[in-house]
């Protein structure tokens, strides 16, 4: 009987016990460890910010889900892992803390045959000076902060009708964030619900990013056919952004936030200042923070992931100039190179490098996107990373036999510009490959043909679609498996 | 239904200032962007173009 175990039950990791478990069935172990007792759908976490969807709305409990599948469900942290065992300990294990209430504290080591790291991100407000929801700005990135700030905007929307104008702030809280598109979403579902509620008037919104034009969103932008043109995602988005009247405020690093003002560094190396009454501003990503050790117990830390915390895996991490950037860079397998037994998937993965083209401050800070590893991309590699291991279990082979290189394949996305099923909008956006390839396509390092931009009412109702299929499919309900990822 | 922001004026919206040069859509690209049989028919066609992009993802 072997054994599989998976750090983390959001898309990636959920999307791979799911698999994992229906193809290994009984004879096999597959253990879940995540913090969280429920899976969040967090792509309907904005409309949760603005008070159009209630917190219970998007999120599900996993134990139900995974005692019906049959998956062990260990509500905890990793904290460690030890991919050679110890003197003690023949197998690799991992280290974990439990924070479910029961037992709270409680350290245990869980040994595997496979490990799939699908830790997601870390939320690093604390790489911005007063930056997140226990400071001065609000977040949406997960439901209970997008609770609180729905709240907080309330109070904001009841201040406006006596009469009050109040300055947003919406945007990026570091010059390496990446999620831009998230930030987006929340800053045209504010412009929405102001108008709805009477008060668009008293309000002044803001857009802040670190992207170098407007509709990068980390993937360097975007190309598609429009109105007879090959138009940019930046002519899109700023049309989109004039037309619901917003400021907009690029190439930013926002370095520090007081109570209602936020500095930031432009990439001209100038300091500027803008005032705000209600702010969100996304964090940067990092890993975790998992350490691993050897089985002296040395700490191997630094080979086993990035100095970001993201785990190393079959990418070329060799350091080259932008020009010399490769779509052959990208990992295909998300193998561990050190450990044969141990992938990454979704956003735990270390990328080689970014997409947007990095850029620099004169004052030498770096101020572009990191990329992004959105929902689609992240349960196509964690299918895949399954389907390599269930290969290895079930037939023996010793190489990875599934590929899912973000280089390989596409991603649909769904911006929503506001909430409502007559009067809703959205961005239906998909682009193919995810990172460009100027090898394959010359011009604009995507395939035209397959990536296109479209707003309106039918993105909105696509977006809600997905949202209602996706918890319905992360319930593990009947034909869950024919819901593409 | 809300009310349309194109009568919002922002302090961007000058001659030379950023908002002087993006294109805004015109009352016609609003109306269909909202019109449901329209847009009923770009929800197919929208679900055709990413069930194509889906495919191609899987190996």
């Amino acid at each position: 009987m072997a054994r599989i175990v998976i750090l983390g039950a959001g898309v990636a990791g959920h999307t791979a016990a799911s698999f994992a478990k229906k193809w290994l069935g009984k004879e096999h172990e597959v253990i879940v460890v995540s913090p969280n007792s429920k899976y969040n759908w967090i792509p309907s976490n904005i409309w949760v910010g603005v008070g159009k969807m209630a917190p219970e709305k998007v999120v599900t409990p996993l134990r139900p889900i995974y005692d019906k599948a049959g998956v062990d469900f260990r509500q905890a942290k990793a904290t460690a892992l030890h991919p050679e065992g110890d003197a003690v300990e023949g197998r690799p294990y991992v280290d974990v803390e439990y924070t479910e209430r029961a037992r709270a504290g409680l350290k245990e080591r869980i040994p595997y045959d496979f490990l799939i790291n699908a830790t997601g991100p870390k939320l690093n407000f604390g790489a911005t000076e007063g930056l997140g929801p226990d400071k001065y700005t609000h977040s949406v990135c997960t439901y209970q902060h997008a609770k609180a700030t729905a709240d907080a905007l309330s109070e904001s929307i009841e201040r406006m009708r006596g009469g009050e104008r109040q300055t947003f702030l919406i945007g990026t809280g570091h010059g390496m964030c990446t999620c831009q598109g998230a930030a987006f979403e929340y800053l045209f579902n504010l412009e929405h619900v102001l108008r709805q509620e009477g008060v668009r008037d008293k309000a002044q919104l803001h857009w802040l990013s670190n992207e170098y034009e407007m509709g990068d969103f980390g993937v360097g932008g975007i190309h598609i056919r429009h109105g007879g043109y090959i138009s940019n995602s930046k002519m899109l988005t700023e049309s989109l952004m004039t037309e619901r009247g917003i400021v907009w405020h690029m190439r930013a690093h926002t370095k520090a936030v007081e109570p209602g003002l936020a500095h930031y560094e432009t990439l001209d190396g100038k300091e500027h200042e803008q005032r705000f009454d209600f702010s969100m501003l996304i964090p940067p990503f990092s890993g975790v923070g998992l350490n691993a050790y050897d089985h002296k117990g040395d700490d191997i830390t630094g080979r086993v992931f990035n100095p970001g915390g993201f785990m190393l895996v079959d990418g070329d991490y060799t350091q080259r100039p932008f020009e010399e950037w490769s779509a052959r860079d990208w990992p295909k397998t998300y193998q561990s190179p050190l450990y044969p037994n141990i992938y990454a998937a979704g956003i735990a993965f270390a990328p080689p490098h970014a997409m947007s083209k990095p850029m620099k401050s004169p004052n030498g800070t770096p101020i572009f996107p990191t990329p992004p590893r959105t929902g689609m991309p992240s349960a196509t590699i964690a299918k895949a990373v399954t389907a390599s291991i269930v290969d290895s279990i079930k037939h023996g082979t010793t190489e990875p036999s599934h590929t899912a290189s973000m280089a390989e394949m596409g991603a649909a996305c769904v911006a929503s510009a506001g909430c409502g099923p007559l009067c809703g909008t959205a961005a239906a956006m998909a682009i193919y490959p995810v990172v460009p390839d100027y090898e394959r396509y010359p011009r604009y390092g995507r395939d035209l043909d397959l990536s296109f931009a479209e707003i309106g009412l039918a993105a909105h109702w696509i977006k809600y679609v997905l949202h209602r299929m996706f918890l319905y499919k992360a319930r593990l309900k009947t034909g869950w498996r024919l819901i593409p990822e | 239904m809300a009310p349309p922001t194109t009568t919002i004026t922002t302090t961007n919206q000058s001659p030379y200032e950023q908002a002087y040069f993006p294109m805004v859509p015109t009352s016609t690209v609003l109306h269909w962007r909202q019109n449901v049989v329209w847009q009923a028919w770009r929800f197919l066609m929208i679900n055709w173009k990413m069930m194509r992009v889906v495919r191609r993802g899987h190996h």
